[in-house]
């Protein structure tokens, strides 16, 4: 081991206390949570090493640390902690902090520190949408216009959807990079390979579509189906439903907007899909976590920070509005009435999207595969490199 | 002899190690009568389940047997004792005069005509589980509760044993030492102190539920592993797992097992490094080709006691893993353990494999659970701290506290504190 002075940052433990509510200052590393965690690995347990770098401030560890993404907070580690210091949480605190640390911006920082920042935050944006409504439609839609012409389909495509879309797409791809270089590139002990980027690719996409991870978190020897019964994967598969519905609803709002906006174009596929599959799953997926977050029964849902709310409550309210929206066009409502349902839904969706997906909770929908990726291509490098080392 | 301020014998709540020195300290240092209330029908308490103490590593009834003999060589009267005895109640006249108690004893089946002689042992066909060796052999229903019983005579279980119904023992016995009739006695005693010596019972650690205590046999906590090494314990000595009597050798030490554990236990025990050090070093002794792994957060040696951790060190076959235990799994085809674990030195994630698993249980303190079983007048303040051990702070209520009832101790330091509480007896009592 090399001899290294250790480098703190005072400021970064008031920060992490302030994103979160463990008590990893109380840690007296029994190493208790590490050997009880069903998800860490051999190699690199944690979270123990992580409770003692936050309680030191270790920056540049924690910065370039993977392991708060391979956490799914299944609660072993909070409920056998002899000294109640919840890892659970601290590991939480972390994923808000690399967040933070990954946004060159710096909002997202601001947005976890102050809940008022982001109820300021989601306000401007709503105002923004409201504005750019205002020049596009107008405040009320004319008289006697159909709603193709109140509402332009090609204007939302324009002027809503693309713009948010490449927003997204910039912001999101230049946080991913920052991540990938604090926490790949910097790591002088591994070089991977390029051929392994693609080669371990399955695990992105695979991760990305199962967030198989969840279903570990109870590690006991019964069988699979037996715990589908007893109930012990609701929260995975009910996650797992409000992430593929909100995925779908995306990509159809995104690039076959055509498709809500008409009553009987694909039938079938658009009123199973979209009516009745992602929109009970966007709603009974939040309202399912509300209830969780309220009962605070299992460790998961024992805390809550602002940030975790207002991402329930925007897609929730998102979810809501879009189905009125669609019901409205759907059953022929007046066009006025869809008109101001449409405007209320983007001042909705857009702070949800601009707010939340790159500067806060939304972002581990994009964060946490990468991290299960980026992290299989550093295991494999290294054994790759270990063999290496044993042939010559 | 100096003069006292109040004739009143003093009441020592337990006869254990801490009860029993603090008596004789008081009746040899001046002219104070004492009289022990203890529990069990034998004095001597938790010590005499040791096999050895550490750091000297020399058997616990030794020490004992002094202490009886001082005991038997006080003139009489100046110590009484009442074993199998409880406490029900704690009034006070006026003060200043001290308190009146009230106390229960359970029938004394067997008179002091009882030699010993084993004969009721034989035809007594009901067997209870021995607490002595905690519930891993049994005995018969009239039973010597141990190998250095004080008083020296047989004792019922009143649970066990079938009474007029049976009666096999009472017609065995010729010295006619049984009397299945005898009935309880409820008596007060006026006394001038009172000193709480109720000390401790192993906290119960099938609370731990990640440690598998209570699920998987070869799982044992630290008490038991003193029987069990203990000639006098269910294994007559030798160091055998509960699950098929094989000859252990790979045995994994898991230290703060309930203690400073917020959920179970916050305090630290006190005694249960010290303990395990103890155990592996005997366990090499009598398993030579043994290897204990002892599994800690820190090892709280402090003072001189660092020279037992260090000769823990120089035996290369004791190996520490810094990391404790998070989950015990059995091998259900071994009966072996199968421990996660953390290597903190390494930052490794281990499975380690053990064939027997002894759990450093920590120190619960009796009095949190007896004391709602004693009624006290409402001007007594009895002062029990948040863990539930007894701390009084007001010397002229003349309410001591010794040995674990004040705080987790070790055999040594609890001989000095019943020689403190003693202290302030005599200090209390004695006109100067």
């Amino acid at each position: 081991m090399k001899n290294t002075a250790v480098k703190t940052d005072n400021e970064l433990v008031k920060y992490i206390k302030e994103v979160g509510e463990s008590n990893f200052k109380k840690c007296f590393q029994c190493g208790t949570c590490s050997a009880v965690c069903p998800l860490s690995t051999e190699d690199r347990p944690f979270p123990r090493k992580e409770m003692i770098m936050a309680g030191w401030g270790m920056k540049e560890q924690l910065v370039s640390d993977l392991d708060p993404w391979l956490c799914y907070y299944c609660g072993e580690c909070s409920k056998n902690c002899p000294r109640k210091a919840e890892p659970g949480e601290l590991m939480m605190s972390l994923r808000r902090f690399l967040i933070s640390a990954y946004d060159w911006t710096g909002i997202s920082k601001i947005l976890y520190k102050s809940k008022y920042a982001e109820y300021i935050a989601i306000l401007i944006v709503a105002l923004g949408v409201l504005i750019e409504w205002a020049v596009l439609f107008g405040l009320h839609p004319a008289a006697g216009a159909t709603l193709a012409q109140a509402v332009s389909p090609d204007k939302i495509d324009y002027f809503f959807d693309w713009p948010i879309t490449a927003f997204l797409g910039v912001m999101l791809t230049s946080f991913i990079y920052n991540m990938f270089r604090k926490t790949v590139l910097s790591d002088a002990g591994v070089k991977i390979p390029l051929k392994l980027y693609f080669t371990e690719a399955w695990s992105l996409i695979f991760n990305f579509f199962t967030q198989y991870r969840y279903a570990k978190c109870d590690d006991s020897e019964e069988s699979s189906s037996k715990k589908l019964a007893s109930g012990k994967y609701n929260f995975w598969l009910t996650h797992l439903f409000l992430m593929i519905s909100y995925v779908i609803l995306f990509i159809g709002i995104v690039f076959f907007l055509d498709w809500f906006q008409a009553e009987n174009s694909l039938p079938y596929l658009h009123i199973i899909l979209f009516d009745y599959f992602a929109s009970i799953g966007l709603i009974f997926g939040t309202v399912y976590f509300t209830v969780k977050r309220l009962s605070k029964k299992i460790e998961r849902s024992k805390f809550s920070h602002h940030t975790d709310w207002m991402f329930v409550i925007l897609l929730f309210l998102t979810g809501v509005t879009g189905v009125l929206l669609r019901a409205s066009i759907v059953y022929n409502y007046s066009v006025s009435a869809i008109f101001y349902i449409y405007l209320a839904h983007l001042m909705i969706l857009f702070p949800m999207l601009v707010i939340e997906v790159p500067f806060s909770k939304w972002s581990h929908l994009a964060y946490r595969p990468v991290a299960i990726y980026f992290a299989n291509l550093k295991e494999k490098a290294k054994s790759l490199n270990n063999e290496n080392a044993e042939i010559s | 002899m100096s003069e006292l301020n109040n004739g009143n014998p003093v009441l020592i709540i337990g006869g254990g190690h801490s009860g029993v020195s603090a008596a004789l300290e008081i009746t040899e240092a001046v002219d104070k009568k004492v009289c022990i209330v203890e529990k069990k029908p034998y004095l001597g308490g938790r010590v005499l389940q040791m096999y050895k103490y550490f750091p000297k590593l020399c058997p616990p009834f030794c020490g004992f047997e002094i202490n009886t003999k001082r005991i038997k060589s006080s003139p009489s009267d100046n110590i009484k004792f009442y074993v199998s005895s409880v406490v029900e109640e704690i009034s006070k006249e006026k003060a200043g005069t001290g308190y009146t108690v009230k106390i229960r004893q359970k029938p004394q089946y067997i008179n002091d005509n009882c030699t010993i002689c084993g004969e009721c042992v034989k035809e007594c066909p009901e067997n209870r589980p021995n607490d002595f060796n905690y519930g891993m052999d049994t005995t018969k229903a009239i039973y010597l509760p141990n190998i250095s019983t004080f008083p020296l005579k047989y004792t019922v279980d009143e649970e066990y044993c079938k009474f007029s119904s049976c009666k096999k023992c009472e017609d065995a016995c010729k010295y006619n030492a049984i009397d299945l009739n005898a009935k309880e006695s409820v008596f007060e005693l006026k006394v001038s102190d009172i000193i709480f010596a109720t000390g401790w019972k192993p906290y119960n650690l099938e609370k731990l539920e990640n440690l598998g205590y209570g699920k998987f046999k070869n799982v044992i906590t630290n008490v038991m592993m003193e029987r069990l090494a203990a000639e006098t314990g269910p294994t007559n000595g030798r160091i055998l797992r509960p699950s098929d009597g094989k000859e252990v050798n790979d045995v994994a030490f898991i230290q703060c097992a309930g203690s400073r554990n917020e959920n179970h236990l916050p305090y630290c025990s006190a005694v249960c490094c010290m303990a395990s050090l103890k155990q592996a070093l005997y366990l090499r002794e009598k398993n030579p080709s043994s290897s204990p792994t002892i599994f800690y957060i820190d090892l709280r040696t402090p003072g001189r006691y660092e020279n037992f951790l260090n000769k823990a060190n120089g035996d290369e076959n004791i190996k520490f893993n810094k990391g404790i235990v998070g989950k015990i799994s059995e091998d259900r085809s071994t009966g072996d353990l199968m421990l996660d674990v953390e290597d903190m030195l390494s930052g490794k994630k281990i499975k380690f494999r053990a064939e027997m698993v002894v759990l450093a249980g920590g120190m619960y303190p009796n009095i949190k659970d007896d004391l709602s079983n004693i009624k006290i007048g409402g001007d007594i303040k009895i002062d029990i701290d948040e863990n539930g051990f007894i701390f009084n702070e007001d010397f002229d209520a003349g309410i001591f506290s010794a040995g674990v009832a004040k705080f987790p101790l070790d055999v040594y330091m609890s001989g000095q504190s019943a020689t403190s509480a003693a202290l302030s007896v005599i200090q209390r009592n004695v006109k100067l």
